[in-house]
């Protein structure tokens, strides 16, 4: 009997929509006589723009393929990174449980790279901060406090974001050799109810 | 009720919002056709598509608003071109509304596609909600003036 009446209710809802639907383009119509030849125009202006876009981007020196390789990168692990990860070129990457290992033998500096107000709403307990997109002001002020040799987790927000993986690259390039790249980053770590703190200090 | 009348039927404000909004949306355009890729990959962050469809829209989307912001300003099927972007902006506000519910921390690809352009927050759909209002203005009160159209079909 249930299933009955929630299969009326569809039903009904179904032929409300379709009642208010027509209600509607008969007041378009009203307004606009000529609705149809509006929607008409509207549909040839959409195919030419489209054809435009394709043909410019076939000639195009940017253009980019029609089909694009969108789904993030299920690492071993388990670990989800951004689908501009590359596994060959990039620094490699940790879990959460290894993660929190390295966070529990004090081995290794966390590096927030998340603007400055994020690190102030919350970040991992003695994580430093460092903007990837201040990178060049931001440098210079932590780097007396990032050895070369040290080992130096990045983190984000978690949820595929690419911070973390830029500030790995740039800290690459400035001759760092031991960088690791924590996506899960501050998303997974709250999640996980681990040491976190809010404010300037560390 | 006058007054709304009014402000729908006016042709003077209805000139003055096609040249704005044309503008905000050739200008809109712009940057999205010179970098498709990192629209795309601005587009991949909303989780809004399906991933086949990503870069298609990624192609087609910027044209789209470019011709329709030409028409507008032009004055050629211009109620066409107010119902293509009164289209897109009901579209932009629902994927603008579902990543800021869901908290998605991303840029907005809305007038740039560089990382470090403007984010996506609650003012940005506000925007968005003011021009669909001022489009309801064009579309009715256009009525044909400061057309290109009227001019042709004028001359014939």
């Amino acid at each position: 009997m249930y299933e009955g009446f929630e299969a009326f209710l569809g039903s009904a809802i179904v032929i409300l929509i379709d009642k208010f639907k027509s209600c509607f383009i008969l007041v378009l119509m009203y307004i606009r006589p000529n609705l149809d030849q509006v929607l008409k125009q509207a549909v040839w202006l959409v195919l030419l723009s489209a054809l435009i876009g394709l043909l410019y981007n076939l000639i195009s020196p940017s253009g980019i393929s029609l089909l694009g390789a969108w789904s993030p990168k299920i690492l071993p692990g388990g670990v989800v990174a951004p689908p501009s990860y590359s596994s060959g070129e990039d620094a490699p990457v940790i879990s959460l449980p290894e993660a929190m290992g390295i966070y529990n033998s004090n081995q290794a500096i966390f590096l927030d790279a998340r603007k400055k107000a994020d690190y102030l709403a919350g970040h991992i307990k003695g994580a430093l901060q460092l903007f990837m997109e201040e990178f060049d002001v931001e440098y210079p002020l932590v780097k007396a406090k990032l050895p070369k040799e040290a080992l130096i987790i990045t983190y984000c927000d978690g949820d595929e974001c690419e911070l973390s993986l830029f500030l790995a690259r740039n800290l690459e390039a400035e001759g760092y050799t031991k960088v690791k790249i924590f996506f899960g980053g501050w998303k997974e770590w709250t999640e996980a109810g681990l040491p976190a703190v809010q404010g300037e200090n560390p | 009720m006058a007054v709304l009348k009014g402000f729908l039927k006016s042709k003077y404000l209805a000139f003055l919002f096609r040249l704005i909004l044309g503008g905000v949306f050739v200008y809109a355009s712009l940057d999205k056709i010179a970098h498709p890729g990192e629209f795309a990959k601005i587009v991949y962050y909303y989780h809004f598509l399906p991933g086949s469809a990503i870069n298609v829209f990624a192609i087609i989307l910027p044209w789209v608003e470019l011709l329709a912001g030409m028409a507008l300003i032009l004055g050629l099927f211009v109620e066409s071109a107010a119902l293509i972007i009164g289209f897109l902006l009901v579209i932009f506000i629902m994927a603008l509304s579902s990543a800021v519910i869901r908290g998605l921390d991303i840029t907005c690809g809305c007038f740039s596609t560089s990382p470090s352009s403007e984010k996506v927050v609650w003012d940005t759909i506000i925007r968005d909600l003011i021009m669909l209002m001022l489009l309801v203005q064009v579309y009715y009160g256009y009525g044909g003036f400061a057309g290109l159209e009227r001019l042709i079909s004028r001359k014939k």
